[in-house]
């Protein structure tokens, strides 16, 4: 079956009304926590896993994707009224966004964010349609050796590359795979620093770390440092509709945006904040008026939104091809893949082919909801922001509770929660990132059982790493990943 | 030195003291794992060795002085009471979860969080958390079949 027509049976399963009306409870519930301060989609998601547990997997994948989607939407409304980024990718935009907002432009920021963020959404999901089925071919060839590698590679760049330091990254990446430890050996069925605790058996559930560090550890931070600083929000001015100028000044840093976005959120390194910090830095220095830039250039509005758009739906390929997560919320999605039995991965193609076609046709849909949520209802939205943070945060706390609560209903998790969000609120304070430990945390024990894997099919023979070709160029690339830095830097010193 | 770089060191140097403690922590529990004879040579001990080994080296390198200057604080001190208040309420909460039943519990930790942004207490606080617990509950226990603790409302609403 060609790659048309799964996706044409794709849109047939995508257009039942059972699961328009889930997609467009995802697009909404995600614009709404992209919009508020302090939720991202990976907490949402995370919460929401105990909660769909008995909803069907492809109506369920379908909410994740809408939210997934609607949260970079949302995001760009608060990073453009509230000088606040909602998410990483979106700390870019509100750089020349909030300018533009207290200029009196927030309407035609708005809109250029929603216009630019459909456009590269959609673009980025046709090459998420195309592009998926060619990955799968070539993760077809991957045994465990090179997907030990591999994983090898992801653990490298994502903490190499996300945060702001390689040693603090890394950091958080070994804490990560250290709480990965934790409970059943799936190999051998012994149990690994349970501590004698019954509840640890299980091991520690990604849902209690997600939740802990992304809503704990975030609201002690906001609590500790910003309780009680003022908040500057700007209302919704300007005309909604961008004058002719705007679209001029818009539409080539959309495409730019996704061209750039697309294949850098496909890469291991995943994330969303290269791609945006490459388009500002591109649209800056292509723009006939750069020092226009920081004072409300909608290129830089346009551009950025574009890009991050376009990464979140390249971070879904080696998600969907090779079960590889690359960002927190692809490590939450893996989570909850594998909380329905379902492997990501070369397979999923075929043994669960009507989830993923239906999956992908509803990003599309859902981008078209997006929009329409997103333009003319844009101030609506808005008025999120006046939720007093007291209740926001009230709120935040109590639905995090309920979630992890419901997944064992344990209170044992409940306790461990608080202790990350402890650890969460302490990374946060001396600036270590969290995403890194997530991905850590899921992948570590997939790369252990890789690795062995591999070891016992080439019966002890180690050498099976570096004798595979792909798996070899793997290792080098992993190799360059971390000296290569180091290099740069010293040749830099040298030169000076 | 000034004083704001020192506090840096010293936070590098905690950061990597925790970070040896762990590592050493794991390597050492690593000997408590039991091997089975018969298992593949590498068994369920190798990870363990290795990413405790990893946490050490990553203390250690906390050590260097370079990198623990490059540790950044935050210049202006934060504000404990806000921290306290939102802890005591999730503890509290925590605490009363099966003993009073999730609607106390829940409203205990919306009233303590508000309580720790807002810096004084408001009625509006007790009222909003008590029908974010109310809906909530009822919310997730009818609508979605989730399983919550009734506590001292056992009486009224069932279950446990």
């Amino acid at each position: 079956m060609g790659t048309l027509d799964a996706l044409l049976q794709g849109f047939a399963v995508a257009f039942t009304p059972a699961h328009l009306m889930w997609s467009l409870v995802g697009v909404t519930l995600g614009t709404a926590i992209g919009v508020l301060p302090g939720i991202g989609p990976a907490l949402t998601i995370a919460l929401l896993l105990p909660v769909t547990y008995h909803l069907d997997p492809t109506a369920a994948f379908i909410i994740f994707g809408g939210i997934y989607y609607g949260a970079m939407y949302g995001s760009s409304t608060t990073s453009i009224l509230l000088n606040v980024p909602g998410e990483t990718g979106s700390i870019v935009t509100a750089i020349d966004g909030h300018v533009m907002a207290k200029k009196g432009r927030a309407a035609a920021a708005l809109a250029t964010a929603a216009i630019g963020s459909f456009v590269a959404g959609t673009l980025a999901t046709i090459g998420l349609s195309f592009v998926s089925p060619i990955m799968v071919k070539i993760a077809l060839l991957f045994g465990p050796a090179e997907y030990f590698s591999l994983m090898l590679l992801a653990f490298v760049t994502v903490s190499a590359l996300l945060g702001s330091s390689i040693l603090r990254g890394m950091t958080s990446l070994f804490i990560g795979l250290a709480i990965g430890l934790v409970g059943i050996d799936t190999q051998t069925g012994q149990a690994r620093f349970t501590f004698g605790l019954l509840p640890l058996l299980d091991g520690i559930d990604v849902v209690v770390v997600a939740v802990g560090l992304f809503a704990l550890g975030e609201a002690f931070h906001v609590a500790f440092r910003e309780a009680r600083r003022p908040e500057e929000i700007s209302s919704v001015t300007g005309s909604l509709w961008m004058s002719k100028e705007d679209w001029s000044r818009s539409w080539k840093p959309w495409l730019r945006g996704t061209v750039l976005g697309f294949p850098l959120g496909a890469l291991p390194a995943g994330g969303t904040e290269i791609p945006t910090f490459l388009s500002y830095l591109i649209e800056k220095r292509l723009s006939k008026r750069p020092q226009e830039f920081g004072q409300g250039a909608i290129e830089a509005v346009a551009g950025p939104e574009a890009a991050n758009n376009a990464a979140v739906a390249g971070v879904l390929v080696p998600l969907l091809s090779f079960g590889l997560p690359t960002s927190a919320t692809a490590a939450i999605l893996l989570a909850a893949f594998q909380q329905y039995g379902i492997q990501p991965g070369p397979l999923l193609f075929t043994s669960n082919s009507t989830l993923v076609w239906a999956l992908i046709a509803s990003l599309y849909l859902g981008n078209l909801m997006l929009l329409v949520l997103n333009l003319p209802l844009v101030g609506l939205w808005a008025k999120l922001l006046l939720i007093p943070r007291p209740m926001l945060y009230g709120g935040i706390m109590v639905l995090s509770m309920l979630g992890v609560y419901s997944l064992k209903n344990s209170i044992f998790d409940l306790w461990l929660l608080i202790g990350i969000g402890g650890v969460g609120f302490l990374m946060r304070q001396f600036e270590y990132p969290v995403a890194p430990l997530v991905v850590g945390l899921i992948l570590g024990p997939m790369a252990e059982e890789q690795f062995r894997r591999a070891y016992a099919i080439a019966q002890g023979d180690m050498s099976v790493f570096v004798t595979h070709p792909i798996s070899l160029l793997l290792l080098i690339l992993t190799a360059a990943c971390v000296i290569g830095p180091a290099v740069l830097r010293r040749r830099k010193v040298a030169a000076a | 030195m000034n004083t704001e770089n020192k506090a840096q060191r010293w936070q590098g140097w905690g950061v990597g003291l925790v970070l040896l403690a762990l590592g050493a922590g794991i390597i050492f529990g690593t000997f408590s794992v039991s091997t089975l004879p018969g298992q593949d040579s590498l068994g369920p001990r190798l990870f363990p060795a290795l990413i405790g080994g990893g946490l050490i080296l990553l203390g250690l390198a906390h050590f260097r002085p370079n990198r623990a200057s490059n540790l950044e604080g935050h210049a202006d001190e934060g504000h404990w009471p806000s921290l306290a208040w939102m802890v005591a309420g999730l503890a509290i909460g925590a605490f009363t979860y099966k003993l009073l039943g999730f609607i106390p519990a829940a409203l205990a930790i919306f009233v303590l969080t508000a309580r720790g942004f807002a810096g004084k207490w408001d009625w509006r606080h007790v009222a909003v958390g008590l029908a974010v617990a109310l809906i909530a509950f009822f919310g997730f226990t009818k609508g979605l079949g989730l399983n919550l603790p009734t506590g001292i409302f056992k009486f009224i609403l069932g279950g446990h």
